[in-house]
């Protein structure tokens, strides 16, 4: 008599969904949290506002999915950051999908500055951010991230990562910005080489321009090779790195060369000691 | 309207109509590195690479070469290019802006940006001293893309997609290598190599960008992206990109 193995029974998946929207006088019109996503809003000095986003599971693995959704009205200013490194982990089947929509109005200056995020092995990752925004708005984005845990020995991962950025600026689609990974890798040039770290931060501002040469100093660093490109009203850099602390450091310094604004605590730390 | 230059009566050796022979010989116009395009005066990049000596040999300009046609070319030219090419057969112009802008978008770099769009106009331009009405307008359009151009002769000559698709993979191989051989600096012999390897290579990329969603476009070269921008501030260059 043959025994059959039992079905297996789906694992519960993660899902979580956060809106915020703020009106002028950064007045908050709503601000919804679901499943395992959480959201806090803090207030700074003059009336600056910080978002930290928090995902409860305390990671995410294929078949999990996190939504956030952030309007800003006219005039409205805003740092987004996240309560912690997200952490994707192993895959046992399906993709762990990301997305955030972010749409600024007439004036209003939005900062999205979550922190690292970490592939481990065999990780599967969909992440994808839209942004609306005016002409006349300004709009910073750093993403981080760390390819496999160096300190557990974690080197050459396999991962598949799709990582995209699209912004429309007056309606007019101005980058469109997709990282593909099927790692590993192989080592050349004009990919990744050997590095375990890679950062994209940008500007779309009307001075984005005048930026560049601020960041342009700030980013020239021992173990990181960086670069940015800056052109019509946008600023795009890179950096690489192959470990992450290293690049770390200079994002925090990049992030001080470029922000207008106070940025959140977990960026505003700058580490001067050697590791 | 084109000018006939040829004065003297061309000997009729066949009246069997030979559309898919002339489309041919028109792609293969298109492919020509004497097209007045101005595309020698750029290398995508390339100059960078050396400069900086990520590039020392044959072997690393394959790999170079070899990762954008895989992760960039197959996953943004291609699909991009398939879909222009199916706008400008439906003569829908404001599907080919939405396209053309689109991969504009993707350029990461102020260089290559500029590469793209000062390409696409020259192609305009010589598309519309060639009789391609249509590609008057482009000559002076912001969003203007090389490929967005080459896909119009694509549609209006006849050219059947797959290999209009490979032939525009081709041509920016033949531009880096003999970039390549005039900036490592490489042997000419080096160079016709690298051409047969990639003549292998131009296929895969094809038919996987070909295959491609809506969803699946696009794709980065980090280490491309950092290299083009640092060549905005290189001290010496011969190439503008």
């Amino acid at each position: 008599m043959k025994i059959l193995a039992p079905i297996p029974q789906a694992a519960q998946r993660s899902h979580g969904r956060t809106i915020l929207r703020m009106g002028a006088g950064n007045r908050v019109s709503a601000l919804h949290q679901s499943g395992c996503a959480k959201l806090f809003l803090l207030k700074g000095h003059a009336g600056a506002r910080e978002a930290v986003f928090v995902n409860t599971a305390g990671g995410l693995t294929g078949g999990d999915t996190l939504h956030a959704q952030v309007v800003l009205g006219p005039g409205a200013a805003l740092a987004c950051t996240t309560q912690a490194a997200e952490r994707i982990y192993r895959s046992a089947g399906g993709v762990a999908r990301v997305s955030t929509e972010l749409e600024l109005g007439s004036g209003a200056a939005l900062a999205w500055l979550p922190q690292e995020t970490i592939l481990f092995d065999s990780s599967a990752l969909e992440r994808r951010v839209g942004v609306e925004m005016a002409v006349d708005a300004e709009f910073v984005l750093v993403e981080m991230l760390t390819l496999g845990r160096s300190a557990m020995g974690e080197h050459a991962i396999s991962a598949a990562l799709g990582d995209g950025r699209s912004i429309r600026r007056g309606g007019r689609l101005i980058t469109h910005d997709v990282q593909r990974l099927a790692l590993p890798l192989p080592a050349d040039p004009a990919l990744l080489g050997e590095a375990t770290a890679l950062a994209t931060l940008i500007v779309v501002a009307p001075d984005a321009e005048d930026r560049a040469a601020p960041l342009r100093a700030a980013l020239a660093a021992e173990g990181v090779e960086a670069a940015l490109s800056a052109w019509d009203g946008r600023l795009m850099a890179r950096l690489i790195a192959p470990a992450p602390h290293l690049l770390r450091r200079v994002l925090v310094r990049g992030l001080h060369a470029i922000s207008r604004a106070p940025l959140p605590r977990a960026w505003a730390i700058q580490q001067e000691a050697t590791p | 309207m084109a000018m006939t230059i040829i004065r003297r009566t061309m000997a009729r050796h066949t009246t069997i109509a030979d559309d898919a022979g002339l489309a041919r010989r028109r792609l293969w116009q298109l492919l020509s590195p004497t097209l007045p395009i101005g595309a020698y005066s750029y290398s995508g990049g390339l100059e960078a690479a050396v400069e900086t000596g990520r590039i020392r040999t044959a072997g690393d300009v394959g790999d170079w070469l070899a990762g954008q046609l895989d992760h960039t070319l197959a996953c943004v030219d291609v699909p991009l290019l398939a879909r222009l090419h199916g706008a400008w057969l439906a003569d829908e112009a404001t599907a080919v802006h939405h396209f053309s802008s689109w991969l504009r978008a993707c350029r990461e770099t102020a260089e290559l940006a500029a590469e793209d769009y000062h390409l696409g106009r020259a192609l305009a331009a010589l598309l519309s001293d060639l009789g391609l009405v249509e590609a008057d307008a482009w000559r002076d359009e912001p969003m203007a893309s090389w490929a967005t151009l080459f896909a119009l002769a694509l549609a209006r000559w006849g050219i059947p997609l797959q290999e209009g698709v490979e032939a525009y993979l081709w041509s920016w191989c033949d531009n880096q290598v003999a970039a390549a051989v005039k900036l490592v600096p490489l042997g000419q012999t080096d160079g016709q190599r690298l051409l047969q390897e990639l003549a292998v290579a131009v296929g895969g990329a094809a038919a996987a960008g070909l295959a491609l969603a809506d969803e699946d476009i696009g794709g980065s070269a980090p280490g491309l992206a950092i290299l083009s921008s640092g060549h905005e501030t290189q001290y010496s260059r011969l190439f503008r990109s």
